[in-house]
């Protein structure tokens, strides 16, 4: 009887133990889950199926339009200025006023500048077309009257001969940076004689069409500036070398053919700049209820793409936050959505351009009170010539049109298996 | 020990997320992957005792064993591989919670209750495939879809049984069929000119059911059950909308339990569900077909506490057929199962473990899988 109840009593410790290790091991397993496995369609399948359908929708877009002004020349962030056979464009730079005098060194001392020996001008060249080795920019001595309602008629004339004061080549190796020419004293007679102010022209020329970019004043980055030499008065003697440097205190493009939006057309780019505003209409069942996986937006040129030969049109698409017409603000493209919404063009394109917008729609299911309207504009805005003109929604043929592949939605609710 | 013994009550009772079933190739049909609603003494036994375990939900009038308040929580680990239709999957494993119960009794009356949970059917699976596919006019892209669901159609019940006489229990128990499951459909291409499609949606279940039952002992050795239950509709909501209406089965079940030896139990439950009631439903949205269902389970428990012997032994057996099929063919599965339990703390605490063995195999798949059941019952 003894031995029966010791042996139970060691049954019933050992089942504790073994127990308890068992819930350790157990619970220890209970972390790790896997059940995926491969679907076995239809019979072993839920009845949720997957299914991508595409749809090129030329109804899709509606009341576009297009609205210039958004960035005139003289905000633009660079000046273009280009020759081609159809176009010429001029950049026109006003420096800020010299001082009578030049301050010395370090000492704080200034004296008065008796005589100007030169002047060196400091361009920013941000882009240009491919090079060729007899490129040059010529720079003219302008009068400082102009402002933002000159035209490139009213400057023409001073871009002859007998106003050049310089000429700055563009070698083959120079594909940007900071480029300069050197100006005798006597290149700006207005310097030294009136006002203390300087203005100049830039034209380009080459044997070829061509265009520069140079960063204009409007830019964040450190546009051109000019750097007077002179002979300083010094007392206890004569005169001393001395340097002051201005910088733009305006600077325009002025170009000899219109960049005027054709309402008929879809305008995007030129300056001053020009933006699309496209509506759509695509079915709610598609934007609110399915997976857009692309959408892409199709628009026919009406004419080649304007433009400096050599030049790109970059198009950006941008949804809007709110659509009011010309002034509709945009959201500016995330930078999370990679390649989509933008592309490039070249001046004479006139094949038919796509552009991704599938971020777009899908926004739009995520934020239903979005207007479903896009904004097509020319990034950098208003610094080229370039320019594109799509047909419109009111055109016969070619309208705009969106291809749009998606995934209706998957009925998830009911067990699966036919 | 104790601190372990509150932990492992609080993990299996207290995390609703985990609550599903067991799970099964099966799972993607009908309304899921039943699950079962007994406890792990009467799985030990193939199912056998459930007609009258008091720690299981088929049979309301087996409450009136409760003569003491006690919690119970258990966790259950499947492991499981498959083929199905020249496919296969292995490796396969989820640990989920079985079944949960608070029960007592109502001190100077012959009532006690039951509050269970159990998984009604799982709903968890996670199905992924490639292709490739022709779009755009024939744009070639690999492409992977995933569909896939995370939850379970639960059911909370609650039962008074009476104690008629010593010789008759009675009771009634009102089921709430509730859960939720987050279901997913994702394709994702492999050109980056594409962007995931991907289908999210939350579904939550609605249903009630209600259930009576009896136990009656014609001779201290020959005891005998019965219970009914019936179902409503089980309700589908997604986004608020009720998106589908799927008619649950009318349940009989009845089973006998022989007591040869007073450490000697033998017990056989035998349950029947009406699930052909639900095929006008399921065709309605185009899922499989359901069949009326037989289940005979059958085991042994011996020895146990009340005779002295501290680890009792259960053995058991069980044949089922499955509900839902794609095909015209009916799935079946075979448990055979074995399990014990320890009581500690002056029998204010016990584990439970089984262990079982299962086979399916039906329209077109073949599925084998353990099941491993793991409870803790506090009697404070």
């Amino acid at each position: 009887m003894r031995i029966g109840r010791v042996t139970v009593t060691l049954l019933r410790r050992m089942s504790r133990v073994g127990a308890t290790a068992a819930s350790v091991v157990l619970a220890m397993y209970a972390c790790g889950e896997n059940i995926v496995a491969p679907a076995i369609c239809p019979e072993y399948c839920p009845a949720a199926e997957l299914v991508v359908i595409d749809s090129i929708m030329p109804g899709s877009v509606e009341n576009d339009s297009s609205y210039s002004g958004h960035v005139q020349p003289h905000q633009a962030k660079q000046m273009q200025i280009a020759l081609d056979d159809t176009v010429v464009s001029n950049g026109v730079l006003r420096f800020e006023e010299f001082e009578e005098e030049i301050v010395l060194g370090s000492s704080g001392l200034s004296g008065l500048v008796v005589a100007v020996d030169s002047f060196r001008l400091e361009l920013l060249l941000s882009r240009r077309s491919e090079a060729s080795e007899l490129t040059e920019i010529a720079v003219h001595r302008l009068p400082a009257g102009f402002d933002s309602t000159t035209t490139y008629a009213d400057l023409e004339p001073y871009f002859g001969d007998t106003t050049l004061v310089a000429t700055l080549e563009l070698p083959d190796t120079v594909i940007g940076g900071t480029v300069s020419a050197i100006l005798p004293g006597d290149a700006l007679p207005a310097v030294v004689e009136d006002s203390l102010a300087a203005s100049v022209g830039l034209a380009y020329r080459s044997p070829q069409a061509g265009f520069a970019d140079i960063v204009a004043s409007d830019s964040t980055s450190l546009a051109s500036i000019l750097i007077r030499y002179a002979q300083v008065d010094s007392i206890g003697v004569d005169t001393v070398p001395g340097t002051d440097t201005v910088l733009v205190e305006f600077d325009t493009f002025l170009f000899s053919s219109s960049q005027a939006a054709d309402v008929n057309t879809l305008t995007v780019g030129g300056s001053p700049s020009t933006r699309a505003l496209i509506r759509t209409n695509i079915p709610t069942q598609i934007v609110d209820s399915s997976s857009v996986v692309r959408a892409t937006l199709i628009l026919v040129p009406s004419e080649p793409v304007r433009g400096v030969a050599g030049d790109t049109l970059v198009i950006v698409v941008d949804g809007l936050s709110t659509d009011v017409g010309a002034k509709s603000p945009i959201i500016p493209l995330p930078s999370e959505v990679g390649g989509l919404g933008i592309v490039e063009v070249p001046a004479g394109w006139s094949d038919t351009v796509r552009i991704e917008v599938t971020h777009l729609l899908r926004a739009w299911r995520a934020s239903p009170s979005l207007p479903r309207a896009l904004s097509l504009r020319a990034v950098p805005e208003g610094v080229s010539l370039s320019q594109a003109r799509f047909r419109s929604s009111r055109s016969v043929v070619g309208v705009p049109s969106l291809h749009v592949s998606y995934v209706p939605p998957v009925i998830l609710q009911s067990g699966g298996g036919q | 020990m104790r601190l372990l013994l509150v932990a492992l009550v609080a993990l299996a009772t207290v995390i609703p997320a985990a609550a599903d079933a067991q799970n099964s190739v099966y799972a993607v049909h009908g309304i899921g992957f039943l699950g079962r609603p007994i406890g792990t003494r009467s799985r030990a036994t193939g199912g056998g005792l459930a007609a009258f375990d008091p720690r299981a939900a088929l049979n309301p009038a087996a409450a009136a064993g409760f003569r003491s308040v006690s919690v119970t929580g258990s966790i259950g680990t499947t492991m499981r591989s498959y083929t199905a239709l020249g496919a296969s999957a292995s490796g396969l494993n989820e640990t989920r919670v079985p079944f949960g119960q608070l029960a007592g009794w109502v001190r100077g009356t012959p009532v006690s209750f039951s509050i269970t949970y159990y998984p009604y059917a799982e709903r968890s699976y996670n199905l992924v495939t490639t292709d490739t596919i022709s779009i755009r006019g024939g744009d070639s892209v690999e492409v992977s879809d995933q569909i896939s669901s995370d939850g379970a159609v639960a059911n909370v019940g609650g039962a008074l049984a009476f104690r008629i006489s010593s010789r008759l229990n009675v009771g009634a128990a009102l089921h709430i069929i509730t859960g939720s499951a987050a279901a997913a459909a994702l394709r994702t291409f492999t050109s980056d000119d594409y962007m995931l499609a991907a289908e999210r949606i939350k579904l939550g279940f609605n249903g009630l059911g209600f259930s009576v039952g009896a136990v009656a002992a014609l001779h201290p050795r020959l005891i005998l059950a019965a219970a009914f239950r019936s179902d409503t509709r089980l309700e589908t909501i997604a986004d608020s909308v009720s998106v589908s209406r799927i008619q649950l089965p009318v349940t009989a079940s009845a089973g006998i339990r022989l007591i040869p030896h007073r450490a000697v139990h033998w017990a056989t439950t035998v349950v029947y569900q009406w699930w052909s009631d639900a095929v006008s439903d399921l065709a309605a949205l185009g899922a499989a077909t359901a069949f009326d269902t037989w289940e005979v389970s059958s085991g042994f428990e011996i020895g146990g506490a009340a005779v002295g012997s501290p680890i009792p032994v259960r053995l058991g057996f069980r044949y089922a057929q499955l509900p839902f099929s794609p095909t015209d063919d009916q799935p079946r599965e075979i448990d055979v199962s074995l399990g014990s339990g320890v009581d500690f703390a002056s029998d204010r605490a016990a584990i439970e473990f089984s262990v079982e063995r299962i086979f399916r195999e039906g329209a077109g798949a073949d599925e084998r899988a353990w099941y491993l059941t793991l409870s803790v019952t506090l009697r404070p």
